[in-house]
C-alpha cells in the first residue's frame, strides 16, 4: 500500500484487515471499487496502489477467506470478491486485534501516567 | 461515459503486448483498467489515449519484466505473473515437505510396530498403486487443459511442471521391482535408513498430488470465469 501520508510502513500490516471490513460492510466490491471506497473514506489521504490491492486479494482467496463471483457488466466481465463464513469470522478477530493495536498505540503514545 | 467493445479490445491487445496471457489476471485487469479510463473520461475529461496511458502507468511495476529463483528460468514474465507462480511453487514445497514427513513417520513406524513382510509389501504394493493412479489423473489432466486452451496462471504452473511425470513412473517401477527394496533390504536397516526409503519416494508422490490439486484448480477457475 502507498499512502500518501508520511510513513506508508504503518498501513501495510493493515491492508488485508481494511479489505475485510471493506467487504463486511459492503457485502461484494471488485478491485477499483475498494481502491475508490478506501480512497473516499479517508477523504483522499490514503491510495491503496494496484500493486498492494491484487495479491493481497489474491492472497485473501487463497487462504479461503474470500470467494469470487464473476458477472458480465457493460461489455466486460467483472470479478467480484466477498468474504466466505472463515473470512467473517476472521475478520471479526482481526479487527479485534487492529483495536486492540490502536487502543496500546494510543496508551504509548499519548501515556496517561499515575503513580 | 462506457467504454465501446473497440477501446475494451484495445486495453486488451496492450495486456497481451505486456505479457499478460492469462485469461484469469486478464479478465481482471481489463475491468479495473476500463473503470479507470472511465472515471477519468467522465471526471476529467481527458481523452481515451490519454486515459489509457495514464491507466498503464498505475501498472508499471506490476507489468515490469521479473524473474524468480523459484521459477528456475530464463523466461522473464510480468512481475504480477512472477508473483503468482512462485507464490504456487513456494506452496508446493511446503505442502510436499509437510505431508512427506508426517506420511515418512507414519510409514517407518507401522513398518517397525508391524515388521512381518506381508505388511511392508502391501503398504508398499498400495502406496505404489496410489501413486500410478495420481500420475494417470496428472496425465489426463494434462489433455484436457491442453484441449480446452484457456490459459490460467494455474494451467501454466502444471504445464511447466508436468515434465516431470515420467521421472515419476520410473519412481514407482524401481520402487515396486528394484532389487534394494526388498523386505530383507529393509529390515536390516536403521530407522533413519527406513524412513529415508519413504521420504524419497513419497517427495515425488505428493508433487503429484499437489500438481493434480493444480489441475483441478485451473479446471475450477476456466468453469467460474465462464472462459470456455
Amino acid at each position: 500500500m502507498k499512502a500518501i501520508m508520511k510513513n506508508s510502513q504503518l498501513y501495510k500490516g493493515s491492508l488485508n484487515t481494511i479489505i475485510m471490513k471493506l467487504l463486511e460492510e459492503n457485502g461484494k466490491m471488485y478491485g477499483y471499487e475498494i481502491t475508490q471506497k478506501v480512497k473516499a473514506i479517508t477523504q483522499g489521504e490514503l491510495n491503496i496502489t494496484e500493486g498492494a490491492l491484487y495479491p493481497a486479494l489474491h492472497k485473501l482467496e487463497a487462504e479461503g477467506f474470500l470467494d469470487v463471483e464473476i458477472e458480465k457488466v457493460d461489455n466486460r466481465m467483472r470479478k467480484y470478491y466477498k468474504l466466505t463464513e472463515s473470512g467473517e469470522k476472521e475478520t471479526i478477530n482481526r479487527l479485534s486485534e487492529l483495536k486492540d493495536f490502536i487502543r496500546n498505540m494510543q496508551s504509548l503514545v499519548n501515556p496517561k501516567l499515575e503513580f | 461515459m462506457k467504454l465501446t467493445n473497440e477501446q475494451i479490445a484495445i486495453i486488451d491487445e496492450t495486456l497481451v503486448l505486456n505479457g499478460i496471457i492469462y485469461d484469469d489476471l486478464k479478465l481482471e485487469l481489463i475491468d479495473h483498467i476500463a473503470t479507470d479510463i472511465e472515471n477519468q473520461l467522465e471526471n476529467q475529461e481527458r481523452n481515451f489515449e490519454v486515459a489509457l496511458k495514464i491507466a498503464f502507468e498505475n501498472w508499471s511495476e506490476q507489468l515490469r519484466l521479473s524473474n524468480s529463483f523459484w521459477l528456475n528460468s530464463q523466461e522473464a514474465a510480468p512481475r504480477i505473473v512472477i508473483d503468482k507462480l512462485s507464490t504456487l511453487y513456494k506452496n508446493l514445497f511446503k505442502f510436499s515437505l509437510i505431508a512427506v514427513v508426517i506420511f515418512s513417520i507414519l510409514m517407518t513406524t507401522i513398518t517397525r510396530l508391524k515388521p512381518e513382510e506381508y505388511v511392508y509389501n502391501n503398504l508398499k504394493l498400495a502406496f505404489s498403486s496410489v501413486f500410478f493412479l495420481f500420475c494417470l489423473a496428472a496425465i489426463i489432466s494434462m489433455f484436457f487443459i491442453w484441449k480446452i486452451k484457456s490459459k490460467t496462471i494455474s494451467g501454466k504452473f502444471f504445464q511447466k511442471n508436468c515434465g516431470f511425470l515420467a521421472f515419476h513412473f520410473y519412481m514407482i517401477y524401481t520402487h515396486l521391482n528394484g532389487h534394494s527394496h526388498l523386505y530383507r533390504y529393509y529390515n536390516g536397516r536403521s530407522i533413519f535408513n527406513n524412513f529415508t526409503e519413504w521420504f524419497l519416494y513419497s517427495f515425488f508422490f505428493f508433487m503429484t498430488v499437489y500438481l493434480v490439486m493444480i489441475a483441478v484448480q485451473h479446471f475450477r477457475t476456466v468453469k467460474k470465469y465462464k472462459l470456455v
